[in-house]
C-alpha cells in the first residue's frame, strides 16, 4: 500500500507538530511545477549546532513508489526507539537503542520523503509508470523532465541514459537546474552540512556510487569532469575516457557502500550489490554524482558523499517491480539500509572530540594525519577503512560506558600530540592504554569481523613502543592491517 | 526474427519476436497508432521489451541513442519500456525485439493507495504513548 502525497505531507506534519523536540520541517524555497508544496523533515535529537548531516531523498521518480513510504516511516521508528529505548528490530538486522540515540544525538538527518510530487499524483490517477516530473515542454506532445538528469554534473552531456528528446524518459530539460525539484535539493546541500547523501530508486538492489558518465580511475587527476564541455547533446566523445576519483574516496565508498549491503543482507538475506553507477548504465546529470562532484567543481563546498538505492528486485514485471503490491519486506530491507549509511556517516573522532573534550583540536590535527598521510598510500588508507567500518559499531558502546569514554577521550589527546611532535616517542604506557581500550571495547562487541579490525590494530600498537610518531605513522602508511608489509608509494 | 526495417507499423510489427503478449496486447498494439512518442499525453500502450543485438545490427551499447525508457535488467541485458513505434526503430535499426508484456497507460490501482483514515490510524498507533506537544 502506497500513501499519497497528501498523505506523506500530512505524516511529516503531524510529526513536526506532535514532536517538536525531535522534528523540524521546512517548506523548501522552490514549489513543484505544479505548485504543490514540497517539503523536507530534519529529525535529531539534543542540542548543537553546526551538526554533521545525513541527507536521504526519495520519489525522484514518479514510479518508485515505496521509497518515499519507507523514508517517513524511517522516521517514525526513529522517534519510538529514541523516546522509548527500544531496539528497532528489521528481521534479522537488529538496531540497538544505543546506536539510534548516538545517531540522533550527533547528526541531523533531513528526510526530504517525495521530491516529486506532481509524478506522485500523476501516477495515481494516470498513469502509473510514469517517471518524470510533470513540466510541460513547449512545442512538443511531451511532458517532463527526469530529475535525475537535471544537476549540474556534465548537465547536457547525452552519455547512455541521458537525452535532450523533451519526449524521452530521460530527458535532462531546458538547462541544469530548470527544474524546481531539483533547485529543491541543491538549496539543501547548499544551506546544510551535508556529508552523505541517498537518493532512493527502485528497483535492481543495488547500492550505486559516483561514477555514472565514465568508468573510475584513481591514478591521473587530470581527468576531471571539469575539463569536460556540459550541454552539449552529445556524448562525452573522448574514446575511453576515465574520471579519476581519488583512492581514499574510492575506498570509502567502497566500504560504506559494503555496509550497507550487509544491513540490508543482516535483515532477510537479500544481496544487493554496490557498485559503481555506470555499472548499471551511464548516465550525467544524477543527484549522487552531482552531490559528491560540487567539491571538485567548487573547492569551497564541504564533499558529500553520494549514494544512489535501487530497491528491490526485478519481479514478475516492471509494474510490479516499480511498485510490488506487498513493498513491506523490501521497505524493511531498505530502511535498514538507509540506517546503516547514516551510521556510517558519524565520525567516532570527531564525536568524542566533540562531546567529551569539547574542542575540535585534537580531530584537526588527526584529520591531517588522515587525509595528508594515511590517504596517500594504499596501505594507509586499508587503516582508514579499517576505522572507518569498524567505528560506527564502537561509537554507541564507547559513549555509553563513562569509564571507556574517559579512556578514549585521554587516548584522543595524546594521539593528537604524538603526532604534532614528530620526534615524540610512543612510549609503552601509550601502548598499554591503548590495547586495554581496544580490549574492552573487543568484548563489548558480537561482531566478528570488528573484533578481528580491532585485534589488527592491537597488534600494530604493539610494534609502535619506542618508536617516534613520525616512523609509527610511516609504518602505518606501509604495513597494511594483518601486517604484510607494502613497498613505498608516492 | 529480425526486422526489415521499413514498411507500415503493422508490417514491422510481423517481424518483431512476440513472448507471452495475448491477443487483447496485439490489438492494443493497433490502436497505438505510429506516431505517439513515448511521453506523450495521447499514448496509450506501452510494451516491456528486452533488446538484443541483431546479426549484423549495431552495437547494444547504441541502444541509448534511441532515448528510450530503459529501465534495470537483472542479467545486465537491455530492458526497455517501449511505444509500438519505439520498439519498430529499435527492429529497423537492425535490433532484435521480445516484446515481454503489454503494459496499457493505466493509473495506480486503488487497491494499492491507503485511505485517509487508515495513514492517519498507522501514525497514531505507531506513536501511541508517546508525549505529544501540548495543544497539538
Amino acid at each position: 500500500m502506497y500513501r499519497t502525497i497528501a498523505q506523506l505531507d500530512s505524516v511529516t506534519g503531524l510529526l513536526a507538530t506532535w514532536f517538536p523536540q525531535y522534528f523540524s520541517r521546512i517548506e523548501l524555497p522552490n514549489a513543484s511545477i505544479e505548485g504543490r508544496p514540497i517539503y523536507a523533515l530534519r529529525m535529531r535529537a539534543g542540542g548543537g549546532e553546526d551538526r554533521r548531516a545525513v541527507l536521504i531523498v526519495g520519489g525522484t521518480h514518479a514510479r518508485e513508489l515505496m521509497n518515499p513510504d519507507a523514508i517517513v516511516e524511517l522516521a517514525v521508528d526513529l522517534l519510538v526507539s529514541y523516546v522509548n529505548g527500544s531496539d528497532i528490530v528489521y528481521g534479522g538486522r537488529t538496531w540497538p537503542a544505543n546506536d539510534v540515540r548516538i545517531l540522533l544525538e550527533t547528526l541531523d538527518l533531513w528526510l526530504l520523503p517525495c521530491l516529486n510530487p506532481d509524478g506522485r499524483q500523476y501516477v495515481m490517477t494516470v498513469d502509473d509508470l510514469w517517471r518524470k516530473n510533470r513540466r510541460d515542454n513547449p512545442g512538443t506532445p511531451c511532458d517532463g523532465v527526469d530529475l535525475n538528469r537535471n544537476l549540474d554534473l556534465l548537465w547536457g552531456v547525452t552519455e547512455g541514459q541521458t537525452s535532450c528528446s523533451p519526449c524521452s524518459d530521460v530527458f535532462c530539460g531546458p538547462s541544469a537546474f530548470s527544474e524546481p525539484e531539483t533547485r529543491n535539493v541543491k538549496h539543501l546541500l547548499d544551506s546544510h552540512r551535508v556529508h552523505c547523501f541517498v537518493d532512493v530508486h527502485s528497483y535492481s538492489e543495488l547500492v550505486l556510487y559516483p561514477w555514472g558518465h565514465a568508468p573510475t580511475q584513481t591514478v591521473d587527476a587530470t581527468k576531471r569532469f571539469t575539463g569536460l564541455p556540459s550541454g552539449t547533446c552529445a556524448p562525452i566523445g573522448q574514446p575511453g575516457y576515465q574520471e579519476y576519483m581519488n583512492p581514499q574516496d574510492l575506498l570509502r565508498f567502497q566500504t560504506v557502500g559494503q555496509r550497507v549491503v550487509d544491513a540490508i543482507k543482516a535483515v532477510r538475506g537479500r544481496v544487493y550489490t554496490s557498485q559503481p553507477g555506470i555499472a548499471l548504465y551511464p548516465t550525467t546529470g544524477t543527484h549522487s554524482d552531482y552531490v559528491y562532484s560540487r567539491h571538485i567543481a567548487d573547492p569551497s563546498l564541504r564533499k558529500t558523499y553520494g549514494y544512489t538505492f535501487e530497491t528491490g528486485p526485478l519481479v514478475g514485471d516492471v509494474r510490479e517491480s516499480f511498485h510490488p503490491a506487498d513493498p513491506t519486506l523490501i521497505k524493511r530491507d531498505v530502511k535498514s539500509g538507509m540506517l546503516a549509511l547514516a551510521q556510517q556517516c558519524i565520525c567516532a573522532i570527531e564525536l568524542i572530540g566533540v562531546k567529551l573534550l569539547e574542542r575540535d583540536t585534537e580531530v584537526s590535527v588527526l584529520r591531517r594525519v588522515r587525509d595528508d598521510l594515511l590517504g596517500s598510500t594504499e596501505a594507509g588508507r586499508e587503516w582508514i577503512a579499517l576505522f572507518e567500518r569498524a567505528q560506527g559499531r564502537l561509537v554507541a558502546g564507547v559513549l555509553a560506558d563513562e569509564r571507556l569514554s574517559a579512556a578514549a577521550a585521554a587516548l584522543l589527546e595524546r594521539a593528537a600530540r604524538l603526532v604534532e611532535d614528530e620526534s615524540a616517542e610512543v612510549m609503552d604506557d601509550d601502548v598499554r592504554r591503548g590495547r586495554s581500550l581496544i580490549r574492552d571495547v573487543s568484548e563489548k562487541s558480537k561482531d566478528e569481523d570488528v573484533q578481528a579490525d580491532l585485534q589488527a590494530v592491537s597488534a600494530e600498537l604493539a610494534r609502535m613502543t619506542g618508536h617516534t610518531s613520525r616512523e609509527a605513522i610511516s609504518a602505518l602508511m606501509h604495513r597494511r592491517p594483518g601486517g604484510s608489509h607494502r613497498p613505498r608509494q608516492p | 526474427m529480425r526486422g526489415d526495417g521499413g514498411g507500415a507499423l503493422s508490417l514491422r510489427w510481423t517481424s518483431v519476436s512476440i513472448r507471452r503478449l495475448d491477443l487483447a496486447s496485439e490489438e492494443a498494439i493497433v490502436q497505438a497508432g505510429p506516431h505517439e512518442p513515448s511521453g506523450s499525453a495521447g499514448q496509450t500502450m506501452r510494451f516491456e521489451a528486452t533488446v538484443h543485438p541483431g546479426e549484423k545490427g549495431p552495437p547494444l551499447e547504441r541502444v541509448a541513442d534511441l532515448d528510450l525508457d530503459r529501465v534495470p535488467d537483472p542479467q545486465g541485458g537491455v530492458r526497455v519500456v517501449v511505444t509500438a513505434e519505439d520498439a519498430a526503430q529499435l527492429v529497423a535499426r537492425g535490433y532484435e525485439v521480445l516484446l515481454v508484456r503489454a503494459l496499457p497507460v493505466q493509473p495506480l490501482d486503488p487497491a494499492l493507495v491507503v485511505d485517509d483514515e487508515s495513514a492517519r490510524a498507522w501514525l497514531e498507533e505507531q506513536t501511541r504513548g508517546i508525549e505529544r506537544q501540548e495543544g497539538s
